[in-house]
């Protein structure tokens, strides 16, 4: 019984959390939000930090390991020919997958079903980028409005389990992961198999997507503004579309209708139907958007690096999504910034393998770390910063 | 269409619904306890592979019993970091849940590559010797714990003051406050013995019935037994029907063969099962009043 259960009512109601309020605010004021903001992933990556340098000194029983894997991880992550191109490359899904996880968790759904819808999604832009005949400005469309189709095809059972019959949307996106699985497995050895495959051990695919409907690769564009990137080095024009999409997630979120709705549902469910707000239409809407957003994390393997559809392609984006999105605070701009950073993480996974005796997996506990302390940090910070209000609100009275 | 009757309700099915039941059992026990006491674990997969990966790690260094022992001490101690995140921080129960399944793909592989030097597989591992059993062929004693175990959960929940405190944690906690129930201390009893029954379920799977450590073999069990905690009605009684309902269409995933369906979908049976009952249950239950709030002791809720 240590808080009051009852503080003065203020003079005037302090809401720093809308936009709208933060108009008032003094910059200084602003600075500090912005860094008590920062803090929790600040704390969290240090935690982290800290936590891969006690797993290398328990497994290895060296201090020279964790320099070298220091110095791997900072030479080849960031300064290796290719580094800047894998990171941006690699951070293009992830930041799709980073986006669906959000805009369902706005909602308050959890959509763990980004891996199936993917998968699915995937399986529909092969299909309509091999199959159709058509010139690029209608094919290339096409195609990605395919992959979109599919990821919301695989969403919409899930939401309508809910909707309709009040199936957690946790358990049901699960099991559509590994339902996805079959139908992958399915088709691919099946109806959409590519014929001229040879050998039979070679991993089941789809035929070559057409030249109309590919994606072109980015390196020649960097080349030109003085990168010296590889040929072959992952990076395409989806990037682009992923940072076009990560703008228009923040503006539909923060200035839409649409997206004020979408966070009351997530804030505060009880509030929503009768400030009417059509909980069941925004619960579909949500899902069928976050699957939209998913049917795009595996496009860029699909139309621009493999130019066809394997049967590998469930690929764990859509967990690091979840990842992604929970250390973003479901912000278009905390997305982006954490999926570079956990493609950074990817590549210096690599250097870890390729010039360290330690096994590159170290990252993975790194991420596996973010992810649990960031939730717990920015719990705290919460916590701290109410606290801190509700002094200054006793202050002021 | 015998043949097909022999498929489905077979002695080979049978027994192997039985040997599947036990994994997936002690985890929807554990679940019970969780639920019952107020907190919602979605990390029952990711502990039910720690039991996995640390059970076939020990079995692999001590033998069989420490593999099991082991287990259930790395569930426990997933379950700690669970607890300490939604009942001392009060994280969102779903979001920490999904981080400790993160945790559990990323820490196993590491761990294989440090101990085996390869990052999917262990060794084959020692077994507890088996018990026969008439009419079902060679059983593990692990088994036959696991329906000793369900008998004691219900007892436990139902006719101790242990039960009756963490239940009352679970349906209204503030009630339960005022009668002088510790509500944290229920609840993190609760969320450790969950973790415990799903390392141990774990350990079996690993130790027991596989005979070693692989990656992905857990399947996603720790979800179907969720979905067999709504369909059991969060009872340890109702769950033994429901999983004995789920490890039964596992069961058929290896004896079922008929050319109308692709093997594909005959695989994943027991996902598509738990969407069904998904669809048809999740409305005609009754969940613990209180499960999934935060509570803070003095504070209004």
């Amino acid at each position: 019984m240590k808080v009051e259960e009852k503080p003065p009512p203020p003079p005037e109601p302090p809401e720093p959390e809308a936009d709208e309020a933060l108009v008032g605010i003094p910059w200084s004021q602003r600075i500090r939000n912005l860094g008590i903001q920062l803090l929790a992933p600040a704390i969290s990556l240090l935690i982290a930090a800290v936590i891969g340098v006690l797993v290398i000194l328990v497994v290895q029983q060296s201090w020279s390991d964790v320099t070298d894997v220091a110095g791997a991880m900072w030479n080849y992550g960031l300064f290796n020919r290719n580094s800047v191109a894998f990171i941006l490359g690699r951070a293009t899904p992830f930041i799709f997958a980073g986006l669906a996880v959000a805009i369902a968790f706005k909602a308050g759904l959890f959509n763990i079903g980004v891996e199936g819808q993917y998968a699915i999604g995937a399986l529909t832009a092969a299909y309509v980028g091999y199959k159709v005949s058509a010139p690029t400005v209608i094919h290339l469309p096409l195609t990605i409005l395919a992959g979109m189709a599919g990821g919301m095809l695989w969403a919409a059972i899930p939401a309508l389990l809910k909707v309709y019959r009040g199936a957690h949307e946790v358990i049901s996106t699960i099991m559509m992961n590994f339902v996805a699985n079959a139908v992958l497995l399915y088709l691919l050895s099946g109806a959409l198999k590519d014929p001229n495959q040879q050998g039979s051990i070679a991993q089941q695919q789809t035929p070559p997507i057409k030249p109309s409907a590919q994606v072109g690769s980015m390196v020649p564009f960097f080349n030109s503004i003085g990168f010296d990137f590889r040929g072959s080095a992952p990076v395409t024009w989806f990037f682009v579309l992923a940072i076009v999409a990560a703008v228009l997630y923040a503006l539909t979120v923060r200035r839409t209708r649409f997206g004020f709705e979408l966070r009351v549902l997530g804030t505060n469910p009880r509030a929503a139907e009768p400030s009417g707000i059509r909980t069941n239409a925004m619960i579909m809407k949500a899902m069928l958007l976050s699957g939209a957003l998913a049917g795009l994390v595996a496009l860029q393997d699909v139309i621009g690096i493999d130019d066809r559809m394997k049967l590998d392609y469930i690929r764990g984006y859509g967990f690091t999504g979840i990842a992604i999105a929970l250390l973003g605070r479901n912000s278009g701009l905390g997305i982006v910034a954490a999926a570079l950073l956990f493609s950074f993480l990817d590549r210096a996974s690599s250097g870890i393998g390729l010039n360290t005796g330690v096994p590159k997996e170290v990252t993975t506990i790194m991420q596996g770390v973010i992810i649990l302390t960031i939730v717990i940090a920015y719990e705290v910070v919460r916590r701290m910063t109410a606290r801190r209000q509700l002094r200054e609100q006793h202050d002021r009275a | 269409m015998p043949d097909l009757l022999v498929q489905l309700f077979g002695l080979a099915t049978i027994a192997s619904a039985i040997r599947a039941f036990v994994p997936l059992y002690l985890a929807t026990l554990g679940g019970v306890f969780n639920e019952r006491s107020g907190i919602v674990n979605i990390g029952i997969d990711g502990m039910m592979i720690f039991g996995t990966w640390f059970g076939a790690w020990g079995a692999f260094k001590w033998g069989p019993v420490a593999g099991l022992l082991l287990a259930i001490a790395a569930g426990v101690a997933a379950a700690a970091v669970h607890a300490m995140a939604t009942i001392t921080f009060r994280v969102d129960h779903i979001v920490s849940g999904v981080a400790i399944n993160i945790l559990a793909i990323g820490i196993p592989r590491f761990l294989s590559i440090v101990a085996y030097g390869q990052g999917t597989q262990s060794p084959q591992v020692e077994q507890l010797p088996k018990i026969d059993v008439p009419g079902l062929g060679e059983i593990s004693p692990v088994a036959l714990l696991t329906v000793v175990l369900g008998f004691g959960a219900w007892f436990v929940l139902n006719r101790t003051v242990l039960g009756l405190r963490l239940r009352s944690a679970g349906e209204n906690p503030r009630a339960a406050e005022s009668l002088g129930v510790r509500v944290k201390g229920m609840r993190w009893a609760g969320v450790l013995i969950s973790g415990g029954f799903a390392g141990l379920a774990g350990g079996y799977l690993s130790i027991e019935l596989v005979g070693l450590y692989r990656e992905g073999m857990n399947q996603g069990r720790g979800f179907i037994a969720l979905a067999a905690l709504i369909l059991g009605n969060w009872s340890p009684i109702g769950a033994a029907f429901s999983c004995l309902l789920f490890a039964w269409t596992e069961a058929l995933t290896v004896f079922l063969r008929v050319d109308w369906i692709n093997n594909a979908f005959i695989q994943s049976l027991p996902y598509i099962a738990t969407l069904v009952v998904l669809a048809l249950f999740s409305r005609r239950v009754r969940p613990p009043k209180a499960v999934g709030q935060a509570y803070e002791a003095g504070s209004p809720v």
